[in-house]
């Protein structure tokens, strides 16, 4: 009797707070487990209270590209336009950018780092994205300003862009401020930007600056090409938060402080996270390896034993009456 | 001392108070700034004048019952305080989710239908470490879940996540055995059949003893047109039936014999006499011939089957281990210390 109370009153979870509670599982949970556990929980896993924040970055560096686009095409086939936040990593075929575009009429925080879309696909689906108010085309290096500028034209609600470089990809080439012009003339409501190891300059950073009259953060660490003075930031600027271009930790961690209670900065203190579980990972794998190596050592004891027992016994043989 | 208190007393009867039902019927009245930190409630107030009397006390939602609203109302008391720190809220949230996992699951469902999101929030995550790396049948457990999915469903999803060839090949052996016990059921249908049509055959055979002392010669020739049919549709259905068609041909030769012999003998037949018999015969020998063959496939199916299910038993525990591994750093933390505390106890 007190089972089928409990029975009752897990079957009066309704779908939409079993989706919230599945929404704190790690993908590969949603995706394998949980659909293996009763038909309430298949069928909540597979609606769209599940996947309104589809988050495969870290699993997407390690699959094959097909993989990848099959199961993103899965996923937000399931969220059935309710879809409101996007991370992969890597994607390269533009059928997937078009269908992440289709399905766009909710997203609004949109992240496709390394991706091999350019200017001319980024052309295509700006339209689309008129609701996102964040987006993360770092490494992306086949865009350029054209792309930016589809993007500021189309997307007006846009209050964060994420367009870091890697320092392979831009060193030893000459500073360019096209793309700093796109994101001035076309991204007025900006309030963070991201532009580590760009190729901008002094005069890039200014037209931004004076074009975007809302930044509240600016992150240009790696950005050799600016010069600006502090002292003049802060009679200007007062509200701006800047990095860089220097990298040094005490920023980083002043940074982040700042802006703990933004969204998108929680992701990044997650990663954070993140890495140093990592690290103890590490050291407890060292632990179990002595621990093996300890039991290995117990073994080699247990049979040398055995030998001396068989000895005793041979040495203490009654003899024949 | 009366002074105090008075002072005491009087802003503690100033402060407004709201009516709310719960779903069981019972009212009772809570104060307004702590209920209005429910969004649910704070509307109901706000546009619809509700919870000012007894008479028209605010309705709940029938997921909220008084000890969960009770316990809604602690939370709700400590955090619409102004001037906690962070660290103090999150020290009594952690202590406020110290529950058996039903009534944390009540807390999930109420604070959901009452919108109250930081605690939705709250409970979904704890919800969540509980059901973090266990396995299906350990979640249904703990969570009194039926278990009301078939095989062909719990496969299911590893067929969209894992090109296992071993999974892919038990799926088709499940399919394979469905199809049999489809099969199987249908002809248990024609038996049925078959037992109706007998019956008669038997009356038939009686009445021939007893009517006519020449039919023991037409019995024979009956017997002898059967087994020639018999012979054609083994010949159509299936080859690998060599060595029971030999023996049906030496049968076969033996009463060619005997007809020729009684040729000279031989009487008109009745018609439907010897329609009915030819039916009765055909229909029992084709049920011999497929009760032979269903029991060796099963009995193959199931041999292949039990025989991956080990196999993939066997490998499961590397298979789970290999899924957590591939899964968030997270997980490998929490798995690592259960290995290192089992090599522990074995040193």
């Amino acid at each position: 009797m007190e089972e089928a109370c409990e029975f009752r009153s897990w079957a009066e979870l309704i779908p939409d707070a079993l989706g919230v509670i599945f929404t704190n599982l790690s993908l590969q949970e949603r995706v394998t487990v949980i659909p293996r556990v009763c038909k309430s929980w298949a069928n909540a896993v597979t609606g769209p209270y599940c996947w309104q924040e589809i988050d495969i970055k870290d699993w997407s560096n390690r699959c094959q590209p097909d993989q990848l686009d099959r199961l993103l095409e899965m996923l937000i086939t399931r969220s059935c336009g309710t879809l409101r936040k996007l991370s992969v990593s890597g994607l390269q075929t533009e059928s997937i950018f078009t269908f992440i575009a289709e399905n766009a009429c909710s997203l609004h925080t949109l992240r496709l780092p390394r991706s091999s879309m350019n200017d001319s696909i980024v052309e295509q689906i700006a339209g689309r994205l008129s609701m996102i108010s964040f987006l993360d085309v770092s490494y992306c290096i086949k865009i350029g300003p054209y792309a930016l500028e589809m993007i500021g034209k189309n997307c007006k609600l846009l209050e964060g862009l994420c367009r870091n470089m890697h320092p392979l990809d831009t060193a030893e080439k000459p500073h360019q401020d096209d793309e700093a012009y796109a994101i001035a003339s076309t991204m007025p409501k900006l309030k963070h930007l991201e532009m580590a190891y760009h190729l901008i300059s002094t005069s890039g950073v200014l037209q931004i600056l004076a074009n975007c009259p809302k930044l509240e953060f600016l992150d240009q660490r790696g950005c050799w090409g600016v010069t600006l003075d502090h002292m003049f930031l802060k009679q200007k600027f007062p509200k701006l938060k800047v990095l860089g271009p220097l990298v040094l930790d005490t920023y980083e961690s002043d940074g982040w402080d700042d802006f703990s209670d933004v969204s998108d900065s929680s992701e990044y203190l997650a990663w954070d996270f993140v890495a140093g579980g990592m690290g103890e990972y590490y050291v407890d794998d060292s632990d179990s390896y002595d621990g093996m190596w300890d039991d290995e050592a117990r073994l080699d004891e247990l049979q040398f034993g055995f030998y001396e027992g068989i000895e005793d016994a041979g040495m203490y043989w009654p003899p024949s009456p | 001392m009366s002074e105090i208190d008075m002072a005491v007393i009087k802003p503690e009867m100033m402060k407004p108070y709201i009516w709310l039902e719960t779903s069981d019927g019972s009212i009772q009245q809570v104060e307004q700034e702590i209920a209005m930190y429910c969004p649910l409630i704070c509307q109901e107030i706000i546009q619809k004048g509700m919870g000012s009397s007894k008479s028209c006390a605010i309705c709940l939602p029938q997921r909220v019952s008084p000890v969960t609203l009770s316990l809604i109302l602690d939370y709700c008391r400590f955090h619409q305080v102004p001037g906690r720190s962070n660290k103090e809220r999150k020290s009594y949230d952690e202590k406020f989710i110290r529950m058996d996992t039903k009534r944390l699951c009540e807390l999930t469902s109420a604070a959901d239908s009452l919108q109250l999101k930081p605690l939705v929030d709250l409970t979904s995550r704890a919800l969540a470490r509980i059901i973090e790396g266990k396995s299906p049948e350990e979640i249904r457990e703990i969570f009194h879940l039926p278990d009301d999915l078939t095989e062909e469903e719990k496969l299911e999803p590893l067929k969209n996540t894992t090109d296992d060839p071993r999974i892919r090949l038990l799926n088709r052996l499940y399919a394979k055995k469905r199809k049999e016990l489809r099969e199987r059921e249908r002809l248990k249908n024609v038996e049925v059949e078959e037992e109706h049509v007998d019956e008669r055959s038997v009356d038939d055979l009686l009445s021939f003893i007893n009517g006519n002392d020449g039919d023991p010669k037409e019995v024979k020739t009956s017997k002898n047109k059967k087994k020639n049919r018999r012979k054609k549709e083994q010949q159509q259905k299936n080859s690998s039936l060599k060595e029971a068609s030999e023996v049906n041909k030496v049968e076969v030769n033996g009463q060619s014999i005997r007809h020729q012999s009684a040729e000279a003998d031989r009487i008109a037949e009745t018609s439907n006499s010897h329609t009915e018999d030819v039916f009765a015969h055909r229909e029992f020998d084709d049920g011999d011939i497929d009760d032979g063959i269903d029991p060796a496939l099963k009995e193959k199916i199931d041999r292949e089957v039990e025989d991956f299910a080990r196999r993939l038993n066997s490998d499961w525990p590397e298979r789970m281990q290999e899924l957590l591994s591939s899964g968030q750093e997270r997980k490998m933390m929490l798995f690592t210390p259960n290995g290192n505390s089992f090599l522990r106890r074995n040193a």
